[in-house]
């Protein structure tokens, strides 16, 4: 060769490194994980330090996953148990005014639109503080992350019937709630 | 009627019914001002909760959490020695995992993981490269800006990747085998100090979901191992035919003209 080049092929060259492959991958689902903790959160410093506990915890247990499994979902299922672990430890949030931060990120729009889509964010987080954590949670999995029933009855070790009946009642409550406020 | 549960509607607005059943309901729904009316509640709450949350999904992936992944990871400039095992065993590796027939998500993965990184000095100033107590994986390759970058520009338009200071020039688009949409682009420093480095070459592919995954960044070496000036053009022979030997595995037709490109851009890579 005319001058030198190094390959890195993680994993593959070595045959499979399991750790870098199972990092990989872990840093790839970031920007979802990231997601799913501030739907729970509302706030983004909590989300991190949620993902980061998660992140943390899957590397520790690695050897638990199965690789024909989906990680996604193994993922979701950590920080859902993280959450449960938090609240059952502590019965304090920093979330209590998260929304403001979000709301205030968005200060500055003058446009009619933008207001109105500012007045809708703030609502529909104002509407997710008062949702329990459970309603929280499948609303993050089905309708901002798009997981099936299936798949978010897998991941909250609930029957799908429970996951449909809980859902519905979820999404019925937060559109009550943020549409009482411009009746 | 009394069949329509609400549990049914919303399962029928997030697409878990057959298409049978589906059916059915969609023609009961369009007579029925009070089943629309229902079902408008779950659209709506779905729509609702994307827009909000999906602030989080558009922003970079900060830097301490990639950093915590990859912490005491086994990677090494140990392995990275180990790796060095010339171009026949690089393509062949390319090669396989290019002729998958499908993108599935392992293959993603997989492809993903094809990271060449050369040893410019420059490059690993700005955090592309590796060194010993840093992993080879770059932030560039879960990017968020480069990503949505790739997405709109046409090719010979840079565009800023302002968190690392570096500017994206695509240079070529073509329709993979597997029926995905892949770039080849440039990488050049916006350091003083980089200005004269010859740029480094990335592919990156399309994934269903939208976002651009680069599959293989080549970064050429500092300056004293390059051939001479006037022997190369805009980037050193051997790192241009080795990301060109990639491109072309994963070539399923000739480069896009800028007017295809444009079309394409528009309908979203559609």
């Amino acid at each position: 060769m005319t001058f030198i080049i190094k390959c890195i092929f993680l994993a593959v060259q070595t045959g499979g490194n399991g750790s870098d492959i199972f990092r990989q991958k872990l840093v790839e689902l970031l920007p979802r994980l990231r997601r799913f903790a501030y739907t729970l959160t509302s706030n983004r410093y909590d989300a991190d330090d949620l993902v980061q506990a998660a992140c943390e915890r899957a590397l520790t247990k690695k050897d638990l996953f199965k690789s024909d499994t989906k990680m996604d979902s193994w993922m979701f299922k950590i920080i859902h148990r993280i959450r449960i672990d938090m609240s059952r430890s502590s019965h304090s949030s920093r979330s209590e005014s998260s929304f403001d931060e979000a709301y205030n990120s968005l200060e500055g729009g003058n446009s009619s639109n933008e207001n109105e889509n500012r007045i809708f964010l703030k609502q529909t987080m104002q509407a997710m503080q008062t949702m329990s954590e459970k309603e929280r949670t499948l609303l993050a999995l089905v309708c901002v992350d798009g997981r099936s029933y299936k798949e978010t009855a897998e991941i909250l070790s609930v029957p799908v019937g429970t996951v449909m009946s809980r859902l519905a009642r979820a999404r019925t409550r937060l559109y009550d709630l943020i549409h009482k406020d411009n009746k | 009627m009394h069949e329509l549960t609400d549990e049914k509607l919303m399962s029928f607005v997030d697409g878990e019914l057959n298409k049978q059943e589906a059916g059915k309901i969609e023609k009961l729904i369009r007579n029925n001002s009070t089943l629309r009316e229902r079902t408008n509640i779950f659209r709506k709450s779905k729509q609702l909760l994307e827009d909000t949350y999906d602030l989080s999904s558009h922003e970079d992936v900060p830097e301490h959490l990639v950093a915590g992944i990859w912490k005491n990871s086994d990677s090494s400039a140990e392995k990275e020695k180990k790796t060095d095992k010339g171009g026949f065993f690089l393509m062949k590796i390319i090669r396989s995992l290019f002729q998958m027939p499908s993108w599935q998500p392992a293959h993603a993965l997989a492809f993903s993981l094809t990271l060449c990184v050369g040893i410019g000095s420059g490059w690993f100033a700005a955090g592309l490269g590796t060194t010993e107590n840093q992993t080879s994986f770059s932030p560039l390759m879960v990017s968020a800006e480069l990503s949505h970058g790739l997405e709109n520009s046409v090719s010979g338009t840079s565009f800023s990747i302002d968190s690392q200071d570096i500017l994206i020039t695509p240079v070529t688009s073509f329709a993979a085998q597997n029926g995905y949409y892949c770039r080849q682009y440039e990488i050049v420093g916006k350091h003083p100090d980089m200005r004269n480095e010859p740029p480094a070459i990335g592919v990156a592919c399309r994934a269903e979901s939208g976002q651009w995954i680069t599959r293989a960044v080549v970064v050429p070496p500092p300056p004293a191992l390059s051939p001479p000036p006037g022997e190369r053009g805009f980037v050193p022979a051997g790192a241009g035919n080795l990301i060109d030997q990639i491109t072309s595995e994963l070539m399923a037709a000739p480069p896009m003209s800028i007017t295809k490109e444009k079309e394409i851009i528009s309908s979203q890579w559609q």
